[in-house]
């Protein structure tokens, strides 16, 4: 793996022994082989493989099998196999009887993430594990939806406030004290406004989950959630991403319509993000891409002011600003910038005050200033 | 009357996975394992093979007394039963029709079997890399408690 935009490995990028992982989960024959053999002699087995790289095993497992590989841990990647399958038939059956209940009292389910991956493009419950379930419902369906979960035991706290629904995405609700289902109001945590929202509904399907009718993202909003949600710095290696690209690309790719979802990117000042993404298929994946989509992303460049400054807590080290109590703020400030719309500058002003009045935690603005001189006052005393 | 069987759906899943059958039993958490010739009477019961094909379809495909499969097919079709993973048919009209293809290299019979590994919640606590031997998961290393 070479190449300058692989910075932060293990973070943003895989790291190099995730990356032979997964070309031995997506590559073909030969190359599959090789790149397990490359991996499995590089990485001790006996020590801790890490969430991200076991929930590629599935599919190595698989794609190994097809190639007919003879190898003794097959035996224990069969076994990762059938646990994630499991995992995913427990979950799926667990979380049917809401969706069918929200669907039966006039709610518009639209699946997010997994479980229209598992379904509709992976078609198998083991090769794509997942921890939760991952739903949107229309903004104004949010407190008839939450209030049907109370009625099958949810735990799904109070409802969001005007500035929860602004600010967040979504709401993780429980059972069992365990946190199953993430119920979005807003489709994509980079995209919360309603136009946005109303870019992804209006490109919908339907779909089937365990006998319930619902909706799935159609190929080219799936396409765009997937990278975009994928391609950002985390603790851990956000690598899942990567496969599931490909197996919509590898499904459905030439239902993806790249001047809409270019046209939607720029819109979201989200285009840069998308390069990435997507040159990291190219390069190590072989994705072939139309040469006006090449063209658009190479124009690109990296954005505006502002989606640079959003991007320096999305593409880099977070937990790094949180270190000190005034970088801290500039991970609200950079937020903010992928938040706002507005471009004057007074109004940015007045709306970053009414952010960060919400981040702190404080009842006013008013509270704001006085909060400020509390902390300079703690540093110097 | 002839004795037909369904699976227990939506409760029972199952899927073939290199000649393995994994089944679950998603209302009592249990899992199984069918090999071999168990996987021969699965495939066909999830086809709507009706009981007497069901011991057709292996005397045709095993070297044993006809008596004995009998035998070992109701054994195998009770455990089915007592674990939910199937009900029986009332209305046999929809049984498939057994289709028997003659072999004249009949594989040496072995009993049908359903390994079973019960309560789901503690299997998947276990970590499927270190926990599990050579087989993978779920069977436990003999030194985890889950064994």
């Amino acid at each position: 793996m070479a190449g300058q935009h692989y910075r932060h490995q293990g973070h943003l990028w895989p790291a190099t022994e995730q990356h032979v992982l997964l070309q031995a989960a997506l590559l073909d024959g030969k190359q599959a082989l090789d790149a397990f053999a490359q991996w499995r002699a590089k990485v001790d087995w006996e020590d801790e493989l890490g969430y991200p790289t076991l929930r590629l095993l599935p599919l190595v497992y698989h794609n190994l099998l097809r190639l007919q590989l003879d190898d003794p841990l097959m035996g224990r990647l069969k076994g990762v196999y059938r646990r994630f399958w499991c995992e995913n038939q427990t979950l799926f059956f667990l979380i049917a009887a809401f969706i069918k209940h929200l669907q039966e009292n006039g709610v518009d389910v639209l699946l997010l993430k997994g479980a229209p991956l598992v379904l509709g493009y992976y078609k198998n419950h083991a090769l794509r594990p997942m921890s939760d379930i991952d739903l949107a419902v229309r903004p104004e369906q949010l407190p008839r939806a939450l209030a049907l979960l109370r009625e099958l035991d949810w735990d799904a706290g109070p409802m969001p406030s005007p500035e929860d629904l602004r600010y967040q995405h979504a709401v993780g609700c429980l059972r069992d004290f365990e946190e199953p289902l993430d119920v979005h109001f807003h489709i994509a945590r980079d995209c919360m406004n309603s136009m946005d929202d109303d870019w992804f509904w209006a490109d919908i399907e339907p779909m089937d989950f365990q006998g319930i009718p619902v909706w799935q993202l159609a190929p080219t909003a799936m396409l765009f959630h997937t990278i975009i949600h994928g391609v950002r710095w985390n603790e851990e290696t956000p690598v899942r991403w990567i496969p599931d690209a490909i197996m919509v690309l590898r499904q459905r790719g030439d239902e993806v319509d790249w001047p809409k979802l270019l046209a939607f990117a720029d819109s979201q000042r989200l285009t840069h993000r998308l390069a990435l993404g997507v040159g990291y298929l190219s390069t190590e994946f072989g994705l072939e891409l139309p040469e006006t989509v090449t063209a658009h992303l190479r124009a690109y460049r990296s954005g505006g002011l502002r989606e640079r400054i959003e991007n320096t807590i999305v593409l880099g080290a977070r937990s790094r600003w949180y270190t000190h109590p005034l970088t801290k703020q500039w991970v609200f400030f950079a937020e903010y910038c992928g938040l706002t719309e507005m471009d004057r500058p007074w109004a940015f002003l007045i709306g970053f005050s009414h952010y960060l009045r919400y981040r702190w935690g404080l009842r006013g603005r008013l509270e704001i200033l006085p909060t400020i001189a509390r902390g300079l006052w703690r540093r110097i005393a | 009357m002839e004795n037909c069987f369904k699976i227990n759906q939506p409760y029972v899943v199952s899927e073939l996975i290199d000649g393995e059958c994994v089944i679950m039993n998603l209302k009592s958490g249990n899992y199984y394992s069918a090999r071999s010739s168990a996987v021969i009477l699965w495939t066909a019961i999830e086809n709507g093979t009706a009981q007497s094909g069901l011991v057709a379809k292996m005397a045709a495909a095993y070297e044993a007394d006809a008596s004995v499969i009998e035998q070992d097919v109701n054994e195998f079709i009770d455990t089915l039963f007592a674990e939910g993973l199937i009900n029986r048919v009332e209305d046999h009209a929809d049984a498939a029709p057994s289709e028997i293809s003659a072999t004249n290299h009949r594989l040496p019979y072995s009993k049908p079997h359903l390994e079973i590994f019960a309560d789901m919640q503690d299997l998947l606590l276990l970590d499927p890399i270190h926990d599990i031997t050579d087989a993978g998961w779920p069977i436990a290393k003999p030194t985890r408690p889950a064994n």
